[in-house]
């Protein structure tokens, strides 16, 4: 058999670009009609969302706290000059992570592997996400503000520089993507977006306690910063849009298959709510660019070395303990801006995050039977063999965020007698429930699309059992945070706490 | 020592496999064989406790064998097509964590030798994320062979390996078996069922 010769024509893209668009419309949905229905599903998400956040903040913002002291509006503004820059640093480590420039895995398979121009096909999808990212961005900056009760112009103001600022992120990484010698490198807008977190954290954190001690702060000049912000952003974005699409042509296919798959990922953690995806091929991304590590063996025998080697794996993932300690800033910055009783919450809350994060090894074991199976101890106490690391990381940080609640004069730990709770107690309570949320979260089950399904109320017919394991965790955090704000005493948080705990470590994965 | 009595598994209105019985003593060799779909994964998931059969039974030392009991998890190595891996962990220390957790006495030792003896040895360090099936494979089949064991069951345990690989497997199970380890396994190559089946059990 011979193959067949080259014609010696070889279609350009915009030839090969609507063929596809005539196959799509031939034996489906229009790439229109595709388009706006996952704009619409993202622009309602976001609405529901961005109008809850900007409804909070304004309540945090401007409820007055029961200790008598107003937040003040450059306290409030400082932080969320900070809650900005955070965003910024994290959409920056996001999009590195990545790799804004991707093709559909059948894209790169069937279209990619022809001598096709490659920067062609890629260039009007390089545009439309760059064009994406910035209206993400003009969204997010716009509705930032919205807690202090800004002037149209500021809005206005922060939208552009909301805006430019994720166009030059998105640049940033696109030209990180490209291969070395191309690239400033792969780590530059990495450790820049690290860099802003810490700056972000830091500052929120001094913002905070600046606040709680009653030193006054001056006032955000928000017009010039904005300006200054935006004009720099716009030229990062200029160049480096300018040279991410010169080097388009040669990024190499498996980055571009690698991302897509990636953001088919991203695709369903959102459409579905559930990370779990999402999380599973960042990590392997994460850990193949990793690719070694120095072996050092465990000491002992036995069901205890499980320990240890759980703590040691921690040890290898920096990013997941640095993550549980900043959000320890978390009560400081609540118990600056709003009424004690929420410091309370948003303790329970965080720190079902920041226990959240050492439960990896309690998620792997449960997510995997094959794994299980090759330990010589039973299910219960592999789970709870890998609860120890999560609960000595909720003592710690209850121990670390306690001052916030005191110094909010929070009845919840002061122990007065509106609620009746001894100190001790209701930090028990509160760690309790924040481990019971993060165990529960890390056992959860693979995702039942077979369940019975709830009749459409406007999202489609849902099955039950994929509410509840999407919901599962956030149950626990939200049902504490409840009972906070309902004023229930500390032997009922730590009692359904404590049911809660021992409800996900009977048969986990079982459920 | 191995028993299954009567073993039928149906999907819907599918009768995968009906009636199965084996006995599986120390020291010898069931090989289960058969074209794709033909239900020899389905009946190993069985038999390891990991799928539940419509009809039948199977014991473990004269005991309802259930997967999840430790003693189970003691005595029977199982590789089938779920087992995962913790992505933090080098090949060598996943096999240390198992010779540990089992209780194996040299467990350095015993890491170092297995290690040699599956071709990882210079693979040590890598963390599975890296690994390409074959080597994937073979720590797989390493985890079987690091810790002790009374019965082997390994659903295909030839894929991905490659021709040396193949015939090193064949010599190592026949090397299980005279130690007195059962062993229970599919697969589709002719000259391994010839190598280590003491019965061959067609679907």
């Amino acid at each position: 058999m011979t193959a067949a010769p080259a014609t010696g024509v070889i279609p350009p893209p915009r030839v090969v670009r609507a063929y596809r668009r005539s196959v799509r419309r031939e034996h489906g949905r229009g790439v229109l009609r595709t388009a706006l229905g996952a704009t619409w599903d993202v622009v309602v998400g976001a609405a529901v969302l961005g109008a809850l956040g900007a409804q909070a903040g304004r309540r945090l913002v401007h409820g007055v706290p029961s200790h008598g002291t107003a937040v003040s509006a450059q306290t409030a503004s400082w932080l969320l000059a900070a809650a900005a820059v955070a965003l910024a640093g994290a959409a920056l480590r996001g999009l590195v992570a990545a790799g804004p420039v991707s093709a559909q895995p059948a894209a790169a398979s069937w279209i990619l592997t022809g001598p096709v121009d490659r920067a062609g096909v890629l260039a009007p999808r390089f545009w439309l996400s760059a064009a994406g990212a910035s209206a993400v961005g003009a969204a997010v900056g716009a509705l930032l503000p919205v807690p202090t009760s800004p002037t149209l112009a500021v809005v206005l103001t922060a939208a552009v520089a909301g805006a430019a600022v994720a166009a030059a992120a998105f640049a940033s990484a696109a030209v990180a993507q490209q291969p070395p010698g191309r690239s400033f490198g792969f780590g530059g807008p990495r450790w820049v977006g690290t860099g802003l977190l810490v700056v972000a954290a830091v500052g929120g954190l001094a913002v905070a306690v600046a606040g709680l001690a009653g030193h006054p702060l001056p006032a955000v000049p928000a017009g010039p910063v904005l300006a200054v912000v935006a004009v720099a952003a716009v030229v990062v974005a200029a160049v480096g849009g300018w040279r991410a699409r010169a080097g388009l042509g040669g990024l190499d296919r498996g980055t571009l298959a690698s991302g897509g798959t990636l953001v088919l990922g991203v695709a369903t953690s959102v459409t579905w709510m559930d990370t779990s995806l999402l999380r599973g091929i960042a990590d392997e991304r994460r850990w193949r660019d990793r690719a070694t590590v120095h072996t050092r063996r465990l000491r002992g025998t036995g069901p205890g070395t499980l320990l240890r080697a759980d703590l040691r794996r921690l040890g290898r993932q920096p990013d997941r303990v640095v993550g549980y300690a900043a959000l320890a800033v978390v009560p400081y910055v609540v118990a600056a801006v709003a009424d004690p009783i929420w410091v309370a919450v948003a303790q329970v809350l965080a720190g079902a995050l920041a226990v959240g994060r050492l439960t990896a090894g309690l998620r792997t074991v449960s997510d995997q039977p094959g794994l299980r199976r090759m330990l010589r101890v039973d299910d219960r106490s592999l789970h709870v063999l890998h609860t120890a690391l999560p609960a000595a990381g909720a003592v710690l940080w209850m121990a670390v965020t306690a001052p916030a609640l005191v110094a909010a004069g929070d009845p919840a730990l002061a122990g007065t007698p509106a609620a009746g709770d001894p100190a001790l107690g209701a930090a028990v309570a509160a760690a309790v429930g924040a481990l019971a949320a993060a165990v529960r979260a890390a056992t959860r089950p693979p995702l039942n699309y077979g369940s019975v399904v709830v009749p459409d109320v406007g999202f489609g017919a849902t099955p039950v059992g994929l509410i509840s394991q999407v919901l599962r965790g956030a149950d626990v955090a939200l049902l504490l945070a409840g009972l906070i704000l309902a004023g229930a005493g500390y032997p009922v948080r730590l009692a359904v706490a404590t049911v809660a705990l021992a409800w996900s470590l009977r048969t986990p994965s079982a459920d | 020592m191995l028993e299954v009595s009567g073993l039928t598994r149906r999907f819907g209105e599918h009768t995968v496999f009906a009636d199965v019985s084996l006995d599986l003593p120390s020291g010898e060799a069931v090989v289960v064989t058969g074209p794709n779909g033909a239900g020899k994964s389905t009946l190993l998931r069985c038999v390891a406790g990991i799928d539940k059969p419509d009809a039948g039974r199977i014991s473990w030392d004269g005991r309802e064998l259930r997967e999840s009991d430790p003693a189970v998890r003691a005595a029977l190595a199982v590789l089938l097509d779920d087992v995962g891996l913790f992505p933090e962990m080098s090949v060598a220390e996943h096999l240390d964590l198992l010779a540990r957790v089992h209780g194996v006495a040299d467990p350095d030792a015993v890491v170092d030798e297995v290690l040699a003896d599956v071709g990882l040895t210079g693979a040590a360090d890598q963390l599975p994320a890296t690994l390409s099936s074959g080597q994937r494979q073979r720590l797989l089949l390493g985890s079987c062979f690091v810790r002790p064991r009374q019965v082997l069951v390994l659903d295909e345990p030839e894929q991905r390996l490659d021709v040396p690989g193949r015939a090193w497997l064949a010599q190592r199970l026949v090397a299980e078996k005279a130690a007195g380890v059962g062993v229970l396994l599919s697969c589709h190559d002719p000259s391994l069922v010839e190598a280590v089946a003491d019965w061959v059990l067609e679907l």
